[in-house]
């Protein structure tokens, strides 16, 4: 089935307010619907499908009552029935959709779901931004993120820069304890090149005392930086 | 068209009788049913898929009428057959008579309030 096609029966199942199994059901018969208006009439098809908003009022009066919501969707106890509930984009890149946001309830299988596209929200998040509860991306932000550039957050680990309350990047980490392969900056660092109050690292500075060596590596590696360094 | 003047109430009605008269002559997919009202009824009475998969839904819940899925001649996509159950069979007679006698009734008061006036 084309692309048109299948955004217009989505597009009805939108504005159906029903329930999961019921949106299934309607979602088969209007696939074998469209499919058969298609084959009699070929490129002409769309000129005999009706409104979207139409089409789903006249499935919404004729369906039993007692399967159309009242609500938008029927939500667990643990979600609000307020704001943004689920936004898909439309527009994909590389099949992924532009963005996915959710609040983790997806109405029509009734399960939670978690965001995937180019830009994901939810309380777990994938994408190549990421922003959640737990989000995982190129950059992530989130409670635990796990970030391939950059990661932010309560618990953040990147295999480029991290920054959270405990942070652990591959380049660098910043953070109240920070573990890194290269840099690390927080109360506690553990790095290649470590600064903060407590220290391991080949190269060091302790913030209190403003004791270290690590002043050496900056002058070799980033002269721009130690112009400003007494 | 006289379709839009026929009310949802009377409308449902009307179209699942129509729907088990087809069934009866033949096992029939969603849009061929759609199709076949439009064309016996001289494209008077217009039945769009808002109202005739519910009904099928409702008509199937019930039993009446049971679903099976099929390739026209063994080949391309299979479609969603429906054809009328044992128990159907009896709605449908029982149905149908009732049409007849409250549509005599309903002749009846009408045509004798038209008198009347």
């Amino acid at each position: 089935m084309l692309a048109q096609y299948k955004n217009y029966i989505e597009e009805v199942l939108e504005i159906i307010e029903t329930d999961p199994k019921t949106k299934e059901k309607i979602r088969q018969s209007l696939t074998e619907h469209v499919d058969a208006i298609v084959e009699r009439y070929g490129s002409l098809a769309s000129s005999y499908l009706d409104e979207p908003e139409k089409v789903a009022m006249e499935f919404m009066d004729n369906l039993k009552t007692d399967n159309v919501q009242k609500d938008v969707y029927e939500y667990p106890w643990w979600l609000k029935k307020r704001g943004i509930h689920r936004k898909i984009s439309k527009k994909k890149i590389l099949n992924i959709p532009l963005y996915h946001i959710t609040d983790g309830y997806n109405p029509e299988t009734g399960e939670f779901e978690v965001a995937k596209g180019f830009f994901a929200i939810g309380p777990v998040a994938l994408g190549v931004v990421s922003c959640g509860g737990a989000a995982t991306g190129i950059i992530s932000f989130g409670g635990i993120s796990l970030g391939l550039l950059l990661s932010l957050g309560g618990v953040s680990v990147a295999l480029g820069g991290a920054i959270g309350g405990f942070a652990m990047g591959g380049l660098f980490a910043l953070g109240g304890a920070a573990i890194s392969y290269g840099l690390a900056f927080g109360g506690y660092a553990s790095g290649h090149v470590a600064i903060g109050d407590v220290t391991e690292g080949k190269y060091f500075f302790h913030i209190k005392t403003g004791e270290g060596n690590a002043i050496e590596w900056f002058k070799r590696y980033m002269p721009y930086l130690t112009r400003y360094f007494k | 068209m006289i379709d839009i003047n026929i009310r949802k109430e009377l409308k449902s009605g009307v179209v699942e009788l129509a729907i088990l008269s087809l069934l009866k002559e033949r096992d029939m997919y969603g849009y061929e049913i759609s199709n076949e009202i439009d064309k016996r009824s001289s494209n008077r009475l217009n039945v769009k898929e808002g109202t005739l998969y519910p009904i099928l839904y409702r008509l199937e819940e019930k039993e009446v009428i049971e679903s099976y899925w099929k390739a026209l001649d063994g080949r391309g996509k299979p479609r969603k057959y429906y054809r009328v159950t044992s128990i159907g069979d009896r709605y449908f007679y029982s149905y149908k008579e009732e049409w007849f006698v409250v549509s005599n009734i309903m002749r009846d008061i009408l045509i004798g309030e038209e008198e009347e006036c």
